[in-house]
Formats: structure tokens, sequence, C-alpha cells
């Protein structure tokens, strides 16, 4: 490829797909002079978006994609501009449509035609995995089903140097729209009541189970990334966005251990994942337990849990030692079995000094009634050394419904209190009227004998 | 027999002195700490000055923002949707206060307790505010919150209060705080630092110990508690507790600092500090000070090949007066030519002997060097190294530090030795004049006025004076311990009984202890042994020179000590009468062909032998 590789958008190592990124390749539209040309102006005036922006006016001028797909809306991104939406970065363009077989929406998950550099071809390979996650995934209950794999959809933009007309290939999939989030929950958690907010964490927690009982850790958990679905008539939560997520046993995307940057949401992570662990597959179930204990501090306090933590002095202190013995750690060694002897070493110096938050923190809307299992529940899913969190799904599911258990025995004890109440009430009404009833008769007839006095 | 100064036997370690710092708040974008004296200053039953830092940012902003971003550009998708949430308006508050974006933080904080409008998100709108330097609008907030009774909102006043450094005001507000919950280890950790800046060390142990229930794992509040106890005299408790805010938290660089000073101190514990520091080196980096501290425990350890190791490694990164000095004090046992060369290096690298008082390593260096040098013999050098730096520092200031306090001490030896003693004198006397001088170089100065005036001038009279004023300082300040006291009191006597004062110095042989060290027990011993011939009984007074000539460290100072019971035997066969026996004593001190040559040569005891026998 020769110095053309530095500036091609697209490196075609993927000959099973058979697709290259820009259709003519070779031709003279691809002199050296053109090709730099337009790739500087990707590079560094990444704004523009040109791909995408065409992709998006393309597909919802498509009537019919793919013989079902119509009705075509891009979600994620402006469609005039091809900017991303709402400040967030992107690695995909998001479509919604309608499937014209089955009557349903779908969503249509495109690569992101805009995306160059290095990473290209690791991302590409992210996206494919999530695809491949989905179909092995298909027909369980509270995972993301997915309508049709990876296929591909060729969209002309034209050089910008000189106006010439270019072919680059769009590949995307389609799985099923939901449109029900859970956000509310946990950013107006005010409006919703304790029993409701754990019901939904039951939820939470059995969809990451879900996948964890498919050897398949998220790695993204946060609550943007989960619906509600609704399955043989019932309510179910499901983690949507696998781009991160990776099986127990697939291999690596690139060495786990040479992999530097934490996966997924930030305040989600925990903090080996913060010091270049992240792609170790040993970590891959803790993480995803760490993410839901966040949730659930989350769902209760009005700081989130992540806010919390880095208000502790002790934390930020740890969480810099471990960072930087870390990088220089894996600098030496990238041995996975050395890197976790000493992220255990200088954990264990290091988390001494850490006060984690506790579930009724201040402004916490956890019932006094539950703050005990809860407590025990967040401590032990939101443990810094991941060995010591609880995976046992078992046990967590137990401390969950022993939380709604409480909660529901106190309605019951509430209402049966009201009852209650309510018949002693009813009862010192009947009374009172019956002294009243029997105090008028009294002063209506006149006592016997007084007459005769 | 006097103890005379002796200076320069072990070349001086070059430490930047650390202020003690006391934490009063662990929470928040401002972080309050009453900062006291270096642990080598503290001044034992009295109230110590206090200042207080505020640290105003996050110690590891960088490492957050990013985190913050991501998490704000998450947030910020739905802003629409649930701007009418107040929990959702606080954590987009709090995240743009943590990527730094204030303003930003304030208007969210503002809308948050507009609709939250209760004491909670009002509390969150008066940090934000402070943070974004508004800390007149947040004291009202606070001032408002606190008059219903709100805790977190005492506690922000009482952490303002301390930041003016209006304690009075700190105190009862945190008061009121701790009345509504007594066991809220904020509030304590805030009212032990106040009872510490105020100089009340028993109350403010009493609040760490309630910090200590509610929060165990607060380096902080143990590394609090040590600097109490320290305060109160308590090195041994202040070590343990300080040893327990490093094992919680050994990369608290005040807590490293704190434990090896005064393990350095004490002589204790000094593994410990070795594995601590070593530890933080691997870790975290390879401070400069931490590193000098790392040396000095090598030195006292004994560890020489480990400290040059280390010093060697870091010293070509750092080019730092203090290491070279630290190397030169490494090699000064093993190899004084190589000692000497770091020394200079030292001197050179701040630009040569007439700019070098501009830096404290430097100028240990320098005193080092010319220790050497006398060691040596070469006194000329010494002579000019030592002058030079007394004649081109612009002020008297260095003459307050314990180290370079001690350069005109050496001076004045330095003079003695080659008998300028005109020179020796001026510099002698001025030095103890002036109040400036640290104690301990005046102590010093004061022993060899001394020895100046009882065997140079013969005035005993003054050398009974300085003695005195020796011994005045040694027993005021407790910067001294039992063998200095011990020492000046053994001066004293050992004049009196020369000046004949045998009633004086029968009241005060009483306090002599001999269970000190074992070095100072020498001159004890032939102080004793010259009492006991003073009053006639020769026996004795033999038995105690004879032991103090076995115990002295070296054949000089046991030479001088013969020397001296020699002549005082004479002297007592001579008042008995037997003049045969007095003069063989006498004859031995006369005949003494060695000269030991040393501060002021003792070649008086000859010179009142020959007397003496002159007198037969």
């Amino acid at each position: 490829m020769g110095d053309r590789g530095i500036w091609q958008i697209f490196t075609p190592s993927h000959d099973n797909l058979g697709f290259s990124w820009i259709v003519d390749y070779s031709g003279p539209r691809w002199s050296a002079q053109g090709s730099l040309s337009l790739s500087r102006h990707y590079l560094n005036e990444p704004q523009m978006c040109i791909n995408r922006r065409t992709l998006i006016q393309e597909l919802q001028g498509v009537s019919l994609l793919d013989g079902r797909y119509t009705d075509i809306q891009v979600v994620n991104c402006d469609p005039a501009t091809g900017k991303p939406k709402d400040h967030g970065g992107v690695l995909s363009v998001v479509f919604k449509a309608e499937d014209t077989h089955s009557g349903q929406a779908v969503a249509i998950k495109f690569f992101d035609p805009d995306l160059n550099g290095p990473q290209l071809n690791y991302r590409f390979d992210l996206f494919q995995r999530e695809c491949d996650l989905l179909k092995g995934l298909s027909g369980k209950e509270r995972c993301l089903r997915l309508h049709a794999p990876i296929s591909q959809f060729d969209i002309g933009v034209s050089d910008p140097t000189n106006g010439r007309a270019l072919t680059i290939a769009a590949y995307y999939y389609v799985s099923e729209w939901l449109d029900n989030d859970i956000n509310a929950y946990f950013h107006k958690q005010e409006e919703f009541e304790a029993e409701e907010k754990l019901r939904i964490f039951r939820e939470v927690f059995l969809a990451v189970h879900t996948l964890h009982r498919h050897g398949i850790y998220h790695r993204d958990l946060k609550a943007d990334n989960l619906r509600i679905a609704t399955r043989n008539g019932h309510q179910r939560a499901v983690a949507i966005d696998l781009g991160t997520a990776a099986a127990f046993d697939s291999p690596s995307l690139g060495r786990a251990t040479e992999y530097a940057q934490p996966v997924g949401a930030p305040a989600y992570a925990p903090i080996e994942s913060h010091c270049g662990l992240a792609a170790i597959r040993a970590l891959g179930i803790p993480y995803d337990i760490y993410a839901l204990g966040c949730m659930l501090y989350d769902l209760f306090n009005s700081e989130m849990y992540f806010l919390s933590l880095l208000q502790d002095s002790g934390f930020q202190t740890c969480l810099g030692a471990c960072q930087s013995h870390m990088m220089a750690v894996r600098s030496q060694t990238s041995k996975e079995s050395s890197i976790l002897r000493e992220w255990q070493r200088i954990l264990s110096l290091s988390s001494r000094q850490v006060t984690r938050p506790h579930i009724a923190g201040p402004h916490s809307s956890v019932p006094p009634s539950i703050e005990q299992p809860l407590g025990r529940l967040l401590n032990t899913l939101t443990q810094l050394d991941y060995r010591r969190r609880l995976t046992d799904h078992n046990r967590i599911l137990r401390y969950i419904d022993t939380a709604l258990n409480l909660l529901a025995n106190r309605r019951s004890e509430r209402r049966r209190l009201d009852r209650k109440r309510q018949l002693r009430a009813r009862r010192l009404e009947k009374l009172a009227q019956r002294d009243h009833r029997l105090a008028r008769y009294l002063e209506k007839r006149p006592l016997n004998g007084t007459e005769s006095c | 027999m006097l103890d005379a100064h002796k200076d320069g036997e072990s070349p001086d370690v070059a430490l930047e002195p650390i202020d003690m710092e006391a934490r009063a708040v662990e929470q928040g974008t401002r972080r309050s700490s009453v900062v006291l004296p270096p642990v080598g200053n503290v001044r034992y039953g009295r109230r110590m000055q206090a200042r207080v830092e505020v640290t105003t940012s996050h110690s590891l902003d960088s490492l957050y923002e990013s985190m913050c971003e991501r998490t704000l550009e998450d947030l910020l998708k739905f802003k629409d949707r649930f701007s009418d949430s107040p929990t959702f308006l606080t954590r987009l508050a709090s995240l743009y206060q943590l990527c730094g974006h204030k303003d930003d933080a304030v208007q969210y904080a503002e809308l948050a307790a507009k609709i939250g409008n209760t004491p909670y998100f009002q509390q969150l709108l008066g940090d934000a505010l402070l943070d974004a330097g508004h800390d007149e609008k947040a004291h009202n907030i606070f001032n408002g919150l606190a008059a219903a009774g709100y805790t977190d909102a005492l506690l922000r006043l009482s952490e303002l209060a301390i930041n003016s450094q209006n304690f009075d005001d700190a105190d009862s507000l945190v008061e009121r705080a701790i009345d509504k919950d007594s066991r809220d280890w904020r509030g304590r950790l805030l009212a032990g630092t106040i009872a510490l800046a105020q100089g009340n060390y028993e109350r403010s142990i009493r609040h760490y110990r309630v910090v200590l229930e509610d929060k165990p794992n607060s380096s902080a509040a143990y590394l609090n508690l040590a600097i109490a106890h320290l305060l109160l005299n308590r090195p041994e408790r202040a070590l343990l507790e300080a040893k327990k805010s490093l094992a919680i938290n050994p990369w608290n660089k005040r807590a490293q600092t704190f434990f090896c000073d005064l393990s350095l101190q004490q002589n204790r514990e000094l593994v410990t500090a070795e594995r601590y520091l070593k530890l933080y080196f691997d870790i975290i980096s390879a401070e400069p000070q931490l590193i000098n501290r790392l040396v000095h425990v090598y030195l006292k350890e004994k560890k020489l090949k480990q400290g040059i190791s280390l010093l060697e490694k870091v010293t070509k990164n750092l080019n730092q007066p203090d290491a070279w000095n630290n190397l030169g004090v490494l090699w000064a046992s093993r190899k004084p030519s190589t000692a000497s060369r770091y020394f200079e290096r030292a001197i050179d690298s701040v630009g040569g002997v007439r700019s070098v008082y501009q830096h404290r390593g430097a100028s240990i260096a320098l005193l080092n060097l010319a220790n050497l040098l006398y060691q040596a013999h070469e006194y000329v050098l010494a002579e000019r190294l030592l002058a030079t730096f007394v004649s081109e520092a612009p002020d008297d200031s260095y003459l307050e530090d314990e180290i370079l306090a001690r350069i005109p001490v050496s001076l004045v030896r330095v003079y003695a030795v080659q008998d300028k003693n005109e020179q020796a004198l001026d510099v002698a006397t001025r030095m103890f004049k002036s109040t400036r001088t640290h104690v301990r170089a005046r102590l010093a100065l004061a022993e060899l006025l001394t020895t100046y005036c009882r065997f140079v001038s013969g005035d005993i009279k003054d050398a009974i004076e300085y003695a005195d004023a020796a011994y005045a300082l040694a027993k005021a300040s407790d910067e001294f311990g039992n063998n200095e006291r011990n020492t000046a009191l053994n001066n004293l006597i050992f004049v009196l009984l020369d000046g004949g004062d045998i009633e004086r110095a029968q009241g005060l042989i009483g306090k002599l202890r001999t269970d000190v060290d074992p070095r100072t027990c020498v001159y004890v011993y032939a102080t004793k042994g010259l009492y006991a011939l003073r009053r006639g009984d020769l026996e004795r007074g033999r038995t105690l020179y004879e032991k103090a000539v076995s115990e002295a460290p070296n054949k000089d100072e046991k030479d001088a000590i013969r020397q001296k019971m020699n002549l005082e035997i004479g002297r007592c066969f001579l008042e008995r009468g037997d003049q045969a026996r007095a003069r063989r004593f006498l004859r031995k001190v006369v005949d003494v062909n060695r000269v030991v040559r040393s501060v002021w040569s003792l070649a008086i005891f000859q010179q009142e032998a020959q007397q003496l026998l002159r007198k037969l």
C-alpha cells in the first residue's frame, strides 16, 4: 500500500467481508495529491462529517432498504450536518426504521463512515463482534434481538478538492428498536417509589445476568444502555449497545495487556479499568458487577456514585498511585499474571484509606427498612478489589428480593394498620352514634316514677 | 575534667526541614490545614505558632477531567428531558464543577436549589458559589442554613473562619455542629485541628479519637493525632500514631516526612521509616526531600552501600547540592578524599564558596568539608572556607539554623588550633552574645570560651562565668537532653574545683549522673576524681581517675586525663608534705613529650606542673 496507506480512509484487510471503503481506489482521482488533500480535509476538520452526512441524506431518501425497511430516520446525528447530537461522540450512526415484514420498529446501526485513523481496524472489529454477539443471543428472553446481520450500503461522496465522485461502502446491521428507556428512574428518581426503583434494578440485574449466563460481559452498563422490552407479555430490561461487550472465551482484539484505555462509561467503570486493565478477560464479570453497584447507588441518591467516590481524598490518592504504578508495570511486562499480581499488591497498599459511599448518602431516598440489605449489597458490588466483588448471582438476587420483601411487608403492615385504624374509627363512630341515639331517647322519654313522685 | 566541645566529628546530612501539617478538612474544593513548625523545631510545654494553609483545587484535577467530561457528555443528552429534576441538575452542577466550568456549575446548582428548595440543594449551591469564588453569596447561604441548624452549613462556616485565622468563631460554630451530631468525623476533625492551632493539645487528641471511631481509615486524623502527641512531648506515642497513618496511606508525603524526621530524631523505628520511604520511591516518585531523608536513615543504620548506590542513581537527575553533600557524608567514613570531592561538587553546584550561603545544602557541605580538612590537619584551608562563608553571608540569619550556626563554632576551633587566639576570641564572644545564634551553637561557644579562659588566659573567674552560662543554657532549653546538661554541669564543677570553690562544687556534684552516654561519663569520673583529690581522698580520686582513663575512647584523651591525674596527685602529695612523691608525679606531667594538638592545647598542665616543681 506504500505511502497511500497513511492517507487512505480504510485499510482493506477484511477479505471475508470483501469490501473496501473507496471503491474507485486506484483510479486517477486517487493520485497521491488527491488522496492527501481529501484525508487532510477529514483530519483537520472532522466536524464536517462528509461521509456521515451523505449517508444520512441518501438513506433517508431511500424508500425501501433491503426491500423491507422503510421510513428511515437518523437518531443520534443531526441530519443536516451529520454532527453527533447532544454533545456526544459517535462510533456508529443509528437510524430508526419500520420493518415492513413485521410492522415493528427497528434500529439500523451503521459503522461510522467518517471514522479514520490508526484505530479504524480495531473499531470495525468491535462493530463486527457486536453483531456476532447479538447473533449468538438471538431468541434469548432478556436480550436484544438481531433482525439482520452485517450488510453493505454504498454511498457516493464527492472529493472536496476536485468534486469528483467517490463511492464508499457503509456497513450496518439491523436489530429491534426499543423505545422505553429507564433514565427517568435515575435522573428523576424523586418521582418514583423505592419499590419501583428496586424492581427496575432487579430487572437490570437479570438482564446482565442473562448476558453473563451466555458467556458475555457488557463493560458499558449504564442507565442509557438499558431498555424495557415486552417479552411474552412481561416487561423485561434489555441491555443494548454491545459495542464494548465480549465473550469470556473470545480472543482479545489485540493484546489484552496492551490496551490502556478505560472501556465504556467512566462513571460506571471500576478502578482497574482506569488503570489500564479493562481488556483483561478475567476482570469482565466484576466489571459489570461494579457498574450494577453504581447504578444501585444512583437510583437512591442525588449524587452519582462516581462523583461521591471522587470526593474522597483517599480514593484520589489511591487512583493516582494505582495508575502511575500500573503504567510502570505495563511498560515492563505484558504477562497477564504478573500484571494482576502487581495490581493486587498496589491495591492492597493503597485502598485502605478509601471510604466508599454508603447507600444512605446525603439526601438519600433509601427507606430505613431496606437500608441494611441495600447497604450490604452496595458494599459487596462496589469493592475496589475485583476479587472481593460479589459475583454470585443467586446471592445478589437474594439481597434484592429481601429488600423487596421488606418493602412489601412494610406496605402490607401499613395497609393492615390503616385497616385497623379505619375499623376502630368506624367502631368509635358507631359507638358515638349509639350514645347520641340513647341520649336523644332518654331526653324524649320521661323516667318512670319521677312523675308519680 | 573539662569536656571540651567536639565539633565536626561526623558530617551533617542536608535535610530540608518540612513543616508539620495538620489537615482540618478532607473534602471539598477548599482544604484547610494548620501548619506547625518542623519536627526539629518543636518546643515542648510551649504553644507553637500555627498558620493556616488552604488548597483551593483538587490535587489530581487533570486525572479526572476527562472522566468527568465524558460523563457530562452522557448526561447532557437529557438536558431538556430532565430540566425540572433537581437530582439531574445537581449531577450536572457537580460534573461542571469537576470539569472546571464553575459558572455553569453555579447556574445548574441555582436551578436545582430553586426547584428542590431543600437545605441539601441550598448547601450544594453554596459550595458551587464558594468554588466559583463568590464567597459572599456562599456565606449568606450558609448563614441562612446555619441559622436553621443545618450541620453541613455550620461546618462550612467554620472552615471559612479557620481560613481567615478566626479560630474562636470557628470553634463556636463547630461546637454547634458537634452538638447536633457528636460523632460526625468532619466536625471532630475541624474541632481537633482548631484545638491544635489554639495550643489545646489534649483537647485536640480527644477530638481526633472520636474522628477515628467514626472513620477508622483516616490517615490525616492519625497524623494529626501524632502531631498532637509530639507537641505534648510524647514522641513514642507520636511515632506509633504516625506509623498507623502511614500504614493506611503510604503515599501521604506529609506523614512520610513527619515519621522519618521523628524516627531520625528519636533514633527509633528506622527500619519502618526505611521500608515506607523505599515503597514511596518504588511506586510514586523519587522526591529529593524524601531521598535525603532515606540517606539519613541509611547513615543511621550504617547501610552506607545502599545509601551511596541510591544517591549515585538519583544525583544524575537531580543535580542538587543536598544530594551531593549527602553523598559526601556517606563516603566520609569510608574514603574521605572521595567525600571531599562530593562536598566540593555541592559547593560548585551553587557557584562556589562566595555564593554558598544562598543554599542551605551547599552551606552544610562547606561545613562538612571544613571539618574534614580540620581532621586532616589542613587548618589553613578549613579557615579560609569558614572565614569566607562568615564574611560573605549578608546577615546573621544563618545563625538561627541549628547546623549552619556551627560554622562560626568550627571557625573558632580552627583559629584556636592555630593559636590565633585573638580572632578566635573575637568570633566566639560576638556569636555567643548574639541572641540570634542557635542555642546549641551558643552552648558550644560557651564551652569553648570556658576552655579558653581556663587554659589560655588563665582567667578562672571568666571560665566559671562562661561555664555557668553554658549550664544555664542547657538547663533552660528543652533542646537538650540529659547528656548535654550533664556535660555542662560537669564542666562547671571542673572549673569551680580548679578555681578552688569546693563548697559550690560540693553542692552540685550530687547532680552529676553516670547513667548517661558513656563518652560523657569518662569526664564525669575524672571530675569526681578531681573532687576527691581536692578533698584529700587520694585513693578514691586515683581510682576514679583510673576508671576515666580506662574508659576514655582514644589515646589522646587517655593521655590528657592521665596528665591531669598526675598533676592533681602531685599537688595532693605536695599539700601532704610528701615532696618526693609529689616530685615523681609532677615529673610525669612535665616529661610528656607528645603534646596533644587540640583546641587550646592542654600543655597548660605541663606549665602548672613546672610551676609546682619550681616551688619544690
